[in-house]
């Protein structure tokens, strides 16, 4: 059960798959030898995405599932952590759903409307996330543009962690990418917004917040008849499907519109969202099984895919490797924000009878200094107060109030990771994705750290 | 992201002839006549890609023109996008990069040939006019040889009259034989009628042949992806080259001229007919996409491709499907034997002795398709020759079970795979069950055809990433867009070692909710977002932008700086000539590159650093910078 044991080296040897079988194998983050894997012959497919005959696939940091629906015959050429043939599968059921949605969809084109607004909802490692990958590629094997939109920041999947988004994917998302992949193999850039924490559940008026802007965003792009007939699917934070998530779901279920919204594996959730939304309802509630195949994610495991997913942000994936570049910047060329507590008196200090105010949706000033060192910030979209606008403008100076408005509603432009901190030169160095002067707009710090190794 | 050189539109591996599982030339060879024709996008897309690639063909290095032409080979479908990239390359080319130019375009004119040799006809007099007087006179030796090596080449790569007029171009021309004195000069409408060694009782002949020529030409300009019409010219353009330089004797005359008369007949009085062989020829075109991998939106041109591997000239075993029936000879057609025979007595060189004793062979009907593929390449008037294979793909569309057990094969069972009755199942499109909706029951359904939606409904499948394309609507051309974008990836990865890559940031909202796919835009478009680029050399900045163009007077314009006189070109759009490079400044005219130096040296004269103004500042237009050179004017 070694991360070692993953990377030795094994001949090559080939697992014969009949129709509706799937391979399942895991594969540390960071191992070294990366698990490479060819379809010799047959028709398999990855999370719904075809793999070609003859092709090496690589994969590192993943759990991953190959399917068919035809046999095939694949050659593995590194012993897995774990490898095994899987029986039962709901990939049925899934192709149904699938089927189901382009219905809506076909019905949408005709009828000049919008498509499905699919949201799928689960507990952590149901395989949520696996499920929208499928239905996405599915919908864009067809020709269909859908928006996948993600608010669930535990993975960020389109970004970092403690990020939000969403995202046209025009095709069939590559069988060794996600969703973060750069824009030259995904075609689209996502839209991002920072939550800052790995939990909806962390400042969740921040997050409420987020999300209505999103789907805001998201409703604007959907009004291109493109992207509305194909409608959006929406995987969420297992904290909706914890006691105590029930409001913030369907509250989520509100706020995005959803009129479909699958449950993986399930049954009392599936209970309660019937009978909050009662038959009359037009947001449509289905249960899914859960596959055999997800796993439960230890701690460790999620821990190093979420720095996994720091790392190919700068450094991009196996693929498609990206440079970064490194810079110092002064102290007074940035303007750091957090959201939140600040300086905060206990409440027993307070005046009696006194309430603490929310401070959710606050943004406070942070002094530039060894607290930033190996921060991941990001930068906002938000320009600095003086700084020119698009028409050349300079831009206002914020009372504090709009200042936070501002920063809720502006999205990021990218994420910088402070790699040393002098803080006697009142200067520090900094990675950015990309090459140029960091943007004049501010920065936000969330509990986001990383260590650049 | 194989080693494998980049492709721009198509990826197959080298034909090899008579593979086994190898689509047959006659079939694949028709499949394009009914595939859909790229549309504008698409072609557009292959005339960027391509001329993206024609800027590395700097020096004269036979691997980079050797890789461009199987790039145009694979593009043929996009012939003319490719042939405007050259002109356009050859157009902005710098004097030293145009003979590599130039032999790339003779390259593809003596390999690929086909219809890029009409696509090169339509300007080669203006393109090449414009490269003649823009090298230094040792290249303009080499020019002239090429045009020598075009006149004599094994076949016509451009009628006689065009050769002729290039021929114009150089100085002390070395009297021109084959075209009449004083026929004007019109590259798009070739005057084939020359008065051979036969003297003038081919004229009509000649004429009639030029009509038919004429006629194909029109048809290939209105459908550049169909093969059937190029190989037609090819065919006729040999038959009019032997008349014109051959001296036959009369009865082969008579009967070629019984020949023509037929199948202009045939061209006329039924133009569908024309399409009968196309017709029949696409049934065997649903044979290749039972193989489930990626087919050739056009056949491999087995010329080239035999050149290319260096195998003789020979004929790919046809079918594995029944065997054709021998048809006989319908008199009065041409016989293949014939035209060998011709050809063979043309003392043409450079067509292989194998060749022509296949042509000869008494089985000829069968040889000649496999050097010209595709039965819908010849006329009714020709059919026996185009016989066996339209022939062949009778027989399958007239025996539905057989093209039916042909499919099962190679759509269900897969060598190694154990074959279950739920595969064959999902194999078999049922359209009967109804659509699932969304309710629990319709759920734990098993829909059949929703798998041979994502899977056998989509024959055309990309071999580098398995993405699949539908045969119907745009999906031949959505691959082709699709094939460009891996052909750009593949670059771009062989090029990361000089170039790094880096994530831009993500666009503001407003940007997001109105941005587009940016499959086209590689570079990093939005990084200028935030003004900071300090990786966009000055240099880069120049080259992107178009190079400034003003129509040209009669009396020759120099420039007032350098009282160098402007390069002149002809402008295909405009239809007018244009001068290179000038800009306009008060009421005189000068080179930008020349306006760039007088606004530095006069920066440096005023000794300012603080004023320090940018070059494109001080080109558009400080006249009196100009006005204080005036006096040296």
């Amino acid at each position: 059960m070694q991360a070692s044991q993953a990377d030795t080296e094994a001949e090559p040897r080939d697992w014969h798959l009949e129709p509706g079988q799937e391979f399942r194998f895991e594969v540390d983050p960071g191992a070294k030898n990366k698990a490479c894997l060819v379809l010799k012959n047959g028709r398999a497919e990855i999370f719904g995405s075809e793999l070609a005959v003859g092709v090496e696939y690589r994969f590192t940091g993943r759990k991953l599932a190959v399917f068919t629906w035809h046999g095939c015959v694949l050659q593995i050429s590194f012993s897995f952590y774990i490898e095994y043939i899987g029986f039962e599968t709901p990939m049925q059921s899934f192709l149904s759903a699938h089927m189901a949605l382009e219905q809506m969809r076909d019905h949408a084109v005709r009828t000049a409307t919008q498509g499905p607004r699919v949201l799928i909802v689960g507990q952590a490692d149901s395989g949520k996330t696996s499920l929208a990958k499928i239905l996405i590629n599915y919908a864009a094997k067809l020709s269909r543009r859908p928006l996948f939109v993600d608010i669930d920041p535990s993975q960020g999947s389109m970004s970092l962690p403690g990020t939000v988004g969403a995202m046209v994917i025009s095709r069939p998302i590559s069988c060794e990418e996600e969703f973060g992949a750069p824009l030259t193999v995904m075609g689209t850039a996502p839209i991002v917004f920072y939550h800052g924490h790995t939990s909806p559940l962390e400042k969740p008026k921040l997050y409420d917040s987020i999300i209505k802007k999103l789907i805001q965003v998201v409703d604007k792009k959907l009004e291109s008849p493109d992207h509305g007939s194909s409608g959006i699917i929406v995987d969420t934070p297992s904290q909706f499907a914890e006691p105590g998530g029930f409001e913030q779901l369907t509250e989520a279920i509100k706020a995005i519109k959803a009129n479909v919204v699958f449950v993986i594996g399930y049954e009392r959730l599936y209970s309660d969202l019937l009978r909050h939304f009662g038959a009359q309802s037009p947001v449509s509630v289905l249960k899914l099984n859960k596959s055999g195949g997800v796993v439960t994610r230890d701690k460790d495991f999620r821990r190093k895919l979420q720095m996994q997913r720091v790392k190919e942000y700068f450094y991009g994936s196996m693929r498609s490797e990206m440079t970064p570049f490194s810079q110092t910047v002064s102290f007074s060329d940035i303007a750091v924000r957090r959201v939140g507590e600040g300086l905060l008196a206990p409440s027993s200090a307070l005046p009696l009878g006194a309430e603490r105010k929310e401070h959710d949706t606050k943004f406070v000033k942070v002094e530039p200094g060894d607290i930033l060192l190996h921060s991941v910030l990001a930068v906002s979209h938000a320009l600095l107060p003086g700084a020119p606008d698009a028409s050349g403008t300079p831009t206002k100076i914020y009372t504090p109030d709009e200042e936070s408005q501002v920063l809720l509603e502006s999205n990021v432009a990218g994420f910088i990771y402070i790699s040393e901190v002098e803080d006697y030169k009142r200067k520090m160095t900094v990675l950015s994705p990309t090459p140029g002067r960091l943007p004049k707009t501010f920065l936000i710090m969330g509990a986001l750290k990383w260590m650049d190794m | 992201m194989t080693s494998r050189p980049p492709s721009a539109a198509v990826s197959v591996p080298p034909p090899a002839a008579g593979a086994p599982r190898q689509a047959p030339p006659q079939a694949s060879g028709a499949a394009p006549a009914t595939a859909p024709r790229p549309d504008q996008a698409a072609l557009d897309a292959v005339h960027q890609a391509y001329l993206a690639s024609l800027a590395e063909l700097t020096f004269n290095s036979k691997p980079i023109i050797t890789n461009l032409t199987i790039i145009a080979h694979e593009s043929i479908h996009a012939a003319p996008a490719v042939a405007r990239a050259i002109e356009d390359h050859l157009r902005r080319a710098d004097a030293r990069h145009v003979i590599p130019a130039m032999y790339l375009m003779d390259s593809i004119l003596k390999n690929v040939g086909g219809v890029y040799r009409s696509c090169f006809a339509r300007n080669i007099v203006a393109v090449f006019k414009a490269a003649y007087a823009a090298v230094p006179p040792q290249d303009k030796a080499r020019l002239q040889k090429l045009v020598g090596t075009w006149k004599t080449f094994t076949t016509t790569i451009f009628p006689p009259p065009t050769i002729a007029a290039l021929e114009r171009l150089f100085p002390q021309t070395p009297g021109s034989s084959s075209a009449p004195a004083g026929a004007a000069p019109s590259p798009g409408i070739p005057n084939p009628l020359a008065i051979g060694p036969n003297g003038p009782a081919t004229l009509p002949i000649q004429q009639q042949i030029a009509s038919l020529l004429a006629r194909k030409r029109a048809a290939v300009a209105a459908h550049p992806s169909d093969p059937a019409d190029a190989q037609q010219i090819q065919v006729l353009e040999q038959l009019l080259s032997v008349i014109i330089t051959t001296p036959l004797d009369p009865p082969t005359i008579n009967q070629v001229a019984l020949q023509i008369q037929n199948m202009a007949a045939a061209e006329s009085a039924a133009p569908p007919a024309m399409h009968a062989p196309d017709a029949v020829a696409s049934a065997p075109m649903i044979a290749p996409s039972q193989y489930g991998s990626l087919q050739p939106p056009l056949p491999p041109h087995p010329p080239l491709a035999s050149a290319m591997s260096g195998q003789p000239f020979g004929f790919a075993p046809p079918l594995s499907a029944p065997p054709a029936p021998p048809v006989p000879s319908v008199p009065p057609a041409l016989d293949p034997a014939m035209l060998a025979q011709l050809v063979a007595s043309s003392g043409l060189p450079g067509v292989p002795t194998s060749a022509l004793a296949d042509l000869a062979r008494p089985d000829a009907g069968e040889a000649l398709p496999g050097m010209f593929p595709g039965p819908g390449m010849l006329p009714p008037g020709f059919q026996p020759s185009a016989a066996s294979a339209a022939a062949a793909a009778a027989a399958l569309l007239a025996n539905p079970l057989a093209l039916q057990s042909i499919i099962e094969q190679a759509g269900v069972s897969y060598p190694g795979v154990p074959v279950s009755a739920s595969a064959a199942a999902t194999a078999a499109p049922i359209v009967a069950a109804p659509p699932p909706r969304l309710t629990q029951d319709d759920l734990t359904r098993f829909h059949p055809s929703a798998v041979f939606a994502l899977y056998e409904a989509m024959p055309l499948q990309c071999k580098q990433c398995g993405l699949r394309f539908p045969k119907a609507f745009d999906g031949g051309s959505r691959m082709d867009a699709h094939l460009d974008w891996h052909f750009r990836q593949n670059k771009r990865a062989l090029e990361r070692g000089k170039r790094t890559l880096s994530r831009d940031w993500y666009v503001p909202e407003a940007d997001w909710i109105v941005e587009r796919d940016i499959d086209v835009s590689d570079k990093q478009a939005v990084s200028a977002l935030f003004g900071g680029e300090p990786e966009a050399s000055a240099d880069d900045d120049k080259k992107g932008q178009p190079v400034p163009v003003l129509p040209a007077t009669e009396e020759t314009q120099r420039c007032s700086v350098c009282f160098e006189a402007f390069e002149k070109f002809f402008d295909e759009e405009e239809e007018i000539w244009m001068i290179r490079g000038a800009v306009q400044s008060g009421d005189q005219l000068a080179h930008q590159a020349c306006l760039d130096g007088v606004s530095d040296t006069a920066m440096a004269g005023t000794q300012q650093p603080a004023v320090k103004r940018k070059l494109s500042d001080a080109v558009t237009a400080d006249d009196s910078l100009l006005d204080e050179k005036k006096p040296r004017v």
